[in-house]
């Protein structure tokens, strides 16, 4: 008699890799359909089940490459990396690394260098879409901050802002791969540089733009923790110093109405 | 027979399972549902707009949670990180009950993301029995346990799949969840008789019912939800509810998706058989 792990484990081989169990007389044979055809039911779902969600979770992907590629390197990641998570939210979490990885050797995507950031795209959007909840911090209540405090404040940003950086212009392929109808569009390379993007959510809707460099030097310091001078400095290195003040109020204008700011933090 | 004389049971009526394509529609037309079910694991989030809406709903429906990855059958350790997240959202939601299946979702630290059927074993009674005491003391509530639509069974199964449920759930002291698509489902792929199994539950303990439409194909049907719920399903819930008594139900849909109206109307169908068998039962 077989013990419960024992036929557990021989179960999960058969869905995670079909066929490569020739006797299954642990599966009772009086159903009105065949052992075999009964557990590839399983199997089949099994597949099935997780395509669909990469299928939703990457929506704009799904349409770049529809068809048998996508089929492809969806039932090829789903093979290389099993869920551990409870959840089917976090299984395509290593979708686009794993694109990464599949660029270079696949023929039939090997002119489509920018899949694996689409997807690191498409994946951010759905970081921000459910991070959570958070008090925000008004313009009045910073307007009431004393002059003298200013160069030592430090602010905590909602969990929701991510910030990447781009070589092609995903974003633009986004848009265009899920506009009703979706679009035509071209992929572009910026070759020289990496674009800075912003990705966060505001009154629930997903949002993302493009970020100038000074706005992005100043606001991934403020992130990992830079004072407000701190911030001031980078911009001072790359704005004229007369207009270090005016940028950096606008800067911080802008995030506190788009909702990025959680707490202003005085110094200790 | 009646098996309900005496059973003081909750009854919530007649119940829909919450779905983000309905999230606007809920609460802009406040519809003729009793209550509502949510898939648990689909909250387990920090923020947003599934939290936003959860939040909006409860506040005009009772609702009850029915989770899909306790994997109460699994000969891997239970998952603590799991039941803290699933306590978290009991005390956020204070549902009427929460419910899981009767299956186990994968070993080796992996999930398939399937509700697969136990062997209907001793050794598998003991280990399950053992799972759902230790939940329910964690949580400290009982939980309700569902029957799952199965495609195979095991050589070593001793037992018929409703005497397993029922030992489960006298000797963990824990609820049913009665699922009678599930039920069709797998007496049509085992050859058995649904009403076999109607007849063996233990009234005093089924607190839901779920109704689901499925796919016939050529040698089995597939639990797919993703029809309305067909004929021979209506007729067996019919039965169960006039043994019973009148018990929560619902419907559950997770593939193509109708409108609310839809749903609705074939929910009101759901609530003139309830009715009509309870009041059979009475007379």
């Amino acid at each position: 008699m077989k013990h419960l792990g024992e036929l557990q484990s021989r179960f999960q081989k058969f869905i995670l890799e079909p066929g490569n169990e020739h006797r299954i007389s642990w599966v009772d044979g009086g159903g009105r359909a065949s052992a075999g055809y009964q557990l590839s039911v399983y199997a089949n779902a099994y597949v099935a089940r997780l395509k669909e969600v990469l299928t939703n979770d990457y929506p704009a992907l799904s349409m770049a490459i529809s068809g048998d590629h996508f089929d492809l390197l969806t039932e090829g990641y789903i093979r290389k990396h099993p869920s551990h998570f409870f959840s089917l939210r976090d299984f395509g979490c290593r979708f686009p690394d794993y694109l990464s990885e599949q660029v270079d050797p696949n023929p039939d995507i090997h002119d489509l260098a920018w899949l694996a950031e689409l997807a690191k795209f498409e994946w951010t959007l759905g970081q921000a879409f459910d991070a959570a909840d958070c008090n925000l911090v008004t313009e009045r209540e910073v307007a009431s901050i004393p002059a003298d405090a200013w160069p030592m404040l430090r602010f905590g940003f909602c969990p929701c802002v991510r910030r990447i950086d781009l070589e092609w212009n995903v974003p633009t392929i986004w848009k265009a791969l899920t506009a009703d109808p979706p679009l035509e569009v071209e992929s572009i390379c910026t070759q020289t540089h990496n674009d800075a993007w912003l990705i966060w959510r505001q009154d629930l809707v997903t949002r993302f733009r493009s970020l100038e460099e000074d706005e992005q030097l100043a606001l991934d310091s403020l992130r990992y923790g830079a004072t407000f001078e701190d911030a001031c400095e980078i911009l001072a290195s790359r704005i004229n110093l007369d207009s270090v003040s005016m940028r950096a109020a606008g800067l911080l204008k802008g995030w506190i109405r788009q909702g990025l700011i959680t707490e202003v933090i005085p110094a200790s | 027979m009646n098996e309900s004389v005496g059973i003081q049971r909750p009854f919530l009526g007649y119940g829909l399972g919450l779905r983000r394509q309905h999230y606007d529609d809920v609460l802009e037309s406040r519809p003729d549902v009793d209550w509502f079910e949510i898939i648990s694991e689909n909250y387990m989030v920090d923020g947003g707009k599934p939290l936003h809406y959860l939040s909006r709903i409860r506040e005009r429906y009772p609702m009850v949670m029915h989770g899909v990855s306790m994997s109460i059958g699994s000969i891997e350790p239970l998952d603590y990180t799991y039941l803290k997240k699933l306590k978290e959202l009991i005390e956020r939601v204070e549902p009427m009950w929460f419910s899981d299946h009767l299956c186990w979702t994968g070993v080796n630290k992996l999930n398939l993301h399937d509700l697969l059927p136990l062997p209907y074993t001793e050794e598998a009674l003991d280990h399950v029995v053992e799972r759902i005491t230790r939940v329910q003391d964690y949580l400290g509530r009982q939980m309700l346990l569902e029957n799952v639509s199965s495609y195979i069974s095991y050589s070593e199964s001793q037992l018929s799949e409703w005497e397993f449920l029922r030992e489960v759930v006298e000797r963990a002291d824990c609820l049913v969840l009665l699922d009678i698509n599930n039920i069709y489902v797998s007496a049509y792929n085992h050859n058995f008789d649904p009403s076999d199994f109607v007849r063996a539950m233990p009234s005093e303990r089924i607190y839901q019912i779920h109704l689901a439409g499925h796919t016939q194909e050529e040698n089995l049907i597939i639990d797919t939800h993703d029809h309305p719920i067909a004929d021979p399903v209506y007729e067996l819930y019919a039965e169960a509810i006039q043994r019973f008594g009148r018990v929560s139900t619902m419907i559950e849909r997770d593939d193509n998706i109708p409108p609310l109206a839809d749903l609705l109307r074939e929910l009101d169908r759901v609530r003139r058989i309830g009715e009509t068998s309870f009041e059979d039962q009475v007379a």
